[in-house]
């Protein structure tokens, strides 16, 4: 079990360096100047020439790499061009949005989408099964910003039940908090919940057709029993993976969907830095999420034999 | 994935019947989500291609004719520039068929190249998988919002920014068969008749490759149709003025209270060309690759 943990740790840390570099190299190996990227449309040659020099794009590949890669690691990840405030400040002032945003919806995206999967694939063929599965179709179809507008149309403007758009933090109360929360959260899930609920059907049918839940069926359990306990559990490491590597999906969704609900998140503050040409700020976040989206799927594979005994390393 | 023969319906007892017409109507009755996606497919790309025909100009601005309410003159009402929305609906058609078929083809032809390398030789396998891996561990709409960020927006830079981080999941899949197939006892029949590596590859390997990978093109094909309308939609895709479905709703979002047909009617067409791709793609799923048909 130990070496196992050291050798998806040490995986994990290659994965990240890789990212690291990919990350790095965009920036110079972009058409163009580095340098007259991060000055923007509208700076002189002597501004150029002085971020070249600042910067030290002069110096070789990899002692720019080398010095980079060691800022980054003790937590510098550079300063904003257009507000000239460090990226982790930026990023830290931005956090309670997007993170409130993304629990929320993993919250009630995988509680619903299991429930539903396990519901449908007790009665494959039924009507909700039918039903599950042509909405997961259309889940996967519908970008979200569709779905948000589509939402904002009928239960803002239309029916006036909940707020256009906007964030309220926590500190204003946990009311205002979660009814600012309600229809992003129903946009960000939607593609997660056909993800997870697809995946909870298919493995559920797999081990429903096991001669144990046939025993167990035999032997008088309930039906709640034999398909929570029995079924559920067995059924578990497929769902829990999807889960983890579905976050990527709502990496991609935080972005859009707090663009359209006006959320001040890291979405955001990315998407306000396309328009600028705000590099570092891009740079940053692209390491975040992906350091979160690799831990996530490393805590995911760690767990393995926590939900399912029989897997041992 | 184990217990499958149940489930696998028993596709070839009845012969086939002769006439063209009664062979459709049984190709219909069996994959009837395949038929609906194709269908609508064709009419999207029917009209991509008699754009011209079917449309006015997409970039005619008249201030006159502001936000317009849909009308016999203009289906789709005007946007909030005077602009057609019906027109610009149908020329959207096609920047995201274009994108779809563009980034299916260049990811798929690059990964199988990249699959077959490295499912083969043993030398490679490693540090491409590990590329791949590092590849995948960056969320794909942050990596093609930063490509396009640095580079000029253009269609070209737009298709090549989604196509990569496409690539490792279909270089993951050719190099996955390529395994298990290069182990079979007729590849190793071809090899001690002294075939080439480049034939071995190419004639006996390759070809089981190609079920799953049409497959994975359309499922492809709807996720760059999706990711190219979100890039439009923050700013990092094709430029401003170009009539793409993202682009109009990206515009016209301040006025979904006031015309909501300038945003709805993208977004349908949108949804509903991904729809169909991704209908096609269950279909030929279920055709292709029975062993995960009416599982997934």
């Amino acid at each position: 079990m130990l070496s196992y943990i050291a050798q998806r740790l040490a995986q994990t840390l290659l994965v990240m360096t890789l990212v690291g570099i990919f990350v790095f190299l965009l920036l110079h190996f972009s058409a163009g100047d580095p340098a007259a990227i991060i000055a923007g449309d509208y700076a002189t040659p002597q501004q150029i020439v002085a971020i070249r020099q600042r910067l030290g794009l002069d110096d070789p590949l990899l002692v720019q790499f080398w010095r980079w890669a060691a800022r980054v690691l003790s937590g510098d990840l550079g300063v904003s061009i257009f507000s000239n405030t460090p990226v982790s400040r930026l990023i830290l002032q931005r956090l309670e949005p997007t993170l409130s945003l993304a629990l929320l919806t993993m919250l009630f995206a995988v509680g619903i989408a299991v429930s539903l999967g396990v519901i449908a694939a007790w009665r494959v063929g039924s009507l909700v099964d039918r039903a599950l599965m042509g909405f997961s179709v259309l889940g996967f179809s519908m970008p979200a910003f569709v779905v948000g507008y589509g939402l904002i149309y009928i239960f803002a403007i239309e029916l006036r039940w909940l707020p256009v758009q906007g964030y309220k933090p926590l500190a204003d109360g946990v009311g205002p908090w979660l009814l600012h929360l309600i229809l992003p959260t129903v946009t960000l899930g939607l593609a997660y919940i056909a993800l997870i609920a697809r995946m909870t059907r298919a493995s559920m049918l797999e081990v429903l057709e096991e001669d144990y839940i046939r025993t167990a069926k035999a032997k008088g359990v309930t039906t709640k029993t034999m398909l929570m306990k029995h079924a559920l559990k067995n059924a578990g490491v497929p769902i829990i993976t999807v889960i983890g590597i579905g976050v990527a999906l709502l990496i991609g969704g935080v972005v859009i969907t707090e663009t359209v609900f006006n959320i001040p998140g890291i979405g955001r503050l990315v998407v306000d830095a396309i328009s600028k040409r705000d590099y570092p700020i891009i740079q940053g976040v692209i390491l975040l999420f992906s350091g979160i989206y690799v831990l996530v799927n490393l805590l995911v594979d760690l767990s393995y034999s926590l939900i399912d005994p029989r897997i041992r390393y | 994935m184990s217990v499958i023969t149940a489930h696998t319906a028993p596709a070839t007892l009845s012969p086939a019947p002769r006439s063209l017409g009664a062979r459709f109507r049984r190709f219909a009755r069996r994959n009837p989500t395949m038929l609906l996606g194709g269908a609508i497919l064709i009419f999207f790309v029917a009209i991509a291609i008699f754009a011209p025909l079917l449309a006015g100009d997409p970039m005619l601005k008249a201030p006159t004719r502001r936000l317009l309410p849909p009308s016999a003159q203009f289906w789709f009402g005007t946007d909030h520039l005077g602009q057609d929305v019906f027109a610009r609906t149908v020329y959207g058609a096609r920047v995201s068929l274009i994108v779809g078929l563009s980034v299916a083809t260049i990811s798929i032809s690059a990964g199988l190249l990249i699959g077959l390398m490295a499912g083969y030789y043993r030398w490679i396998e490693t540090p491409v998988m590990r590329l791949m891996d590092g590849l995948m561990a960056i969320p794909a709409i942050l990596l093609a919002i930063a490509l396009v960020a640095l580079n000029q927006g253009s269609i070209g830079i737009v298709i090549a920014a989604i196509a990569i981080p496409e690539l490792p999941r279909v270089v993951r899949l050719v190099r996955s068969i390529v395994l298990s197939v290069r182990e079979l006892p007729f590849v190793e029949a071809v090899i001690a008749c002294g075939a080439r590596t480049p034939r071995i590859l190419l004639l006996h390997i390759m070809p089981s490759t190609i079920a799953p990978l049409i497959v994975q093109a359309t499922y492809i094909c709807a996720s760059a149709i999706l990711v190219e309308a979100s890039l439009s939609f923050l700013g990092a895709g094709v430029p401003p003025e170009t009539p793409s479905w993202g682009n109009m709703i990206a515009s016209s979002r301040l006025y979904l209270a006031r015309a909501p047909w300038t945003i709805f009617c993208p977004a349908i067409a949108l949804a509903l060309v991904v729809l169909a791709v991704n209908l096609l793609g269950d279909g030929l799923r279920d055709k292709l690759d029975p062993r995960i048909s009416r599982r997934m």
